[in-house]
């Protein structure tokens, strides 16, 4: 079996994590770039690398803008954040293009949580980040999709093991925008889906995938 | 008129394009206009001498807004011109094109803290006064102006559309948060539009916006700027955090 090694931008997230895992237990390899430099770092050091991930963001963002809001020296400091993020997601997209252009092959995969369930979990939602991603996404998609790279946006719901279980019953009457009698996946199917992306036939390019029980909606 | 007489507006990069579309148009409804522009000083002379011939009350700053201390800026002298901010439209943007594996990220910094760090910062700026104007019974708004690459995604134009989609997630988050504080917060996103900005489209692009789009024309500033002004107003008093795409009908 090819080695082929996917390279994460961090393990902060719990579908990042359980995904690398998921791949390392099929006998590939999983890099988790945070500790080794960065994701531009990695990649020139791997000479054919399958795919980069980009993981689900942990930043809150409506705490932070919270803050702002009630203390505007603070807002300097979330615009800052915000900036960082997308500075260092565009850095990343093209080592990654870069490096896979040659190739013509490649995966380049976002994660996001969808940030309507999220919120009513009271999980940290990230709609700025998410939105920047899926448009970056398509761009990049229409832009080098040409070269046999794949790019796509992948949106999930809150697993059923990232909600505590009373936040799951009170919020039992809000997830009925989903679906009448909603009921959360777990982590395992999310991956199961992402693995199948990852290492099956690529037969979507520009995508922004949502996942999860029910009707999902983001942005326009 | 439509109830938004005398109303304070404050609207980046106002004196080109959109822009000056909508301060036009939020003139001929009765408003009080900040006109904020950047750099080129004959647009504004231009601008302000129109503003003159209409006797418009307006104020015209000139401020880069990349810059979080002029972000403040403009807000307080708003305020303390006028005594009272109402609404916001963030229009102003700038793009950085081309092939992206060659740029560099310095190269496309400022385009960053132009079309997202900007608004968000102006947006929680005024946000103190929309709400005061909101208490007081009037309707506070702030308008984005994200665009179909922020929506669709654009080859050749990734950091742009990328900022461009931050602002409609800026536009989910800040609508969700000053929502029960009584201040709406939407987005427009326009096609192609008769501006500088997409003057240089080849006549291959020209006739493909032609062929994808229900209504085959380029579209006008003033029909954004109608837009706008919709959103600004009572008429959309139910519209919040929403994207509006003013494109024609473009197909992709």
């Amino acid at each position: 079996m090819p080695m082929k090694t996917l390279i994460f931008d961090n393990l902060d997230g719990a579908f990042g994590k359980a995904l690398a895992d998921a791949w390392a237990k099929q006998g590939y390899c999983a890099i988790d770039a945070s500790t080794k430099g960065g994701v531009a770092s990695v990649l020139t050091e791997i000479s054919a690398p399958h795919g980069v991930v980009f993981t689900e963001s942990v930043i809150d963002e409506a705490a932070l803008l919270s803050k702002a809001a009630t203390d505007l020296d603070l807002a300097v400091d979330f615009t800052e954040s915000i900036h960082q993020q997308i500075i260092e997601f565009l850095a990343n997209c093209r080592a990654a293009t870069q490096a896979m252009m040659p190739l013509k092959k490649g995966h380049v995969l976002a994660l996001c949580v969808d940030d309507v369930a999220a919120r009513v979990l009271g999980l940290p939602v990230s709609p700025i980040i998410n939105h920047a991603r899926g448009s970056a996404i398509k761009s990049l998609s229409k832009e080098y999709g040409r070269m046999g790279i794949s790019y796509n946006t992948v949106v999930c719901q809150p697993s059923q093991e990232m909600g505590k279980k009373s936040a799951w019953r009170t919020s039992r009457d809000a997830m009925k925008v989903y679906a009448l009698r909603y009921k959360p996946m777990k982590t395992s199917d999310f991956i199961s889906y992402l693995l199948a992306m990852l290492d099956g036939p690529t037969a979507v390019n520009g995508g922004l995938i949502c996942l999860g029980n029910g009707v999902m909606e983001m942005g326009p | 008129m439509t109830g938004q007489s005398s109303k304070v507006v404050l609207i980046t990069g106002a004196t080109r394009g959109i822009g000056r579309a909508i301060a036009e148009r939020f003139l001929k409804e009765g408003c009080r206009l900040v006109l904020v522009y950047r750099s080129n000083k004959m647009e504004a002379a231009e601008t302000e001498k129109i503003l003159k011939k209409l006797d418009a009350d307006a104020l015209i700053l000139q401020s880069d807004l990349t810059d979080s201390v002029a972000c403040r800026y403009v807000v307080d002298r708003t305020v303390n011109h006028f005594g009272q901010l109402d609404i916001l439209v963030n229009n102003a943007g700038t793009t950085y094109d081309g092939a992206f594996v060659v740029m560099r990220s310095e190269e496309y910094e400022l385009l960053i803290r132009g079309n997202i760090c900007a608004p968000i910062l102006l947006s929680l700026y005024a946000a103190p006064h929309l709400i005061t104007s909101a208490k007081a019974g009037y309707n506070s708004t702030i308008v984005m102006m994200s665009s179909m690459a922020g929506v669709t995604g654009k080859e050749g134009q990734v950091p742009y559309s990328t900022t461009k989609g931050a602002l409609i997630g800026a536009t989910r988050l800040l609508a969700r948060h000053f929502g029960h504080l009584g201040v709406r917060v939407n987005a427009l996103a326009p096609g192609f539009i008769c501006t500088d900005m997409v003057k240089g489209l080849d006549s291959k692009m020209y006739n493909h916006v032609l062929k994808a789009s229900a209504s085959p024309r380029m579209g006008e500033p003033h029909e954004v700027a109608s837009a706008a002004w919709f959103l600004a107003s009572n008429a959309s008093s139910y519209i919040n955090g929403q994207v509006h795409r003013i494109d024609g009908g473009f197909m992709r």
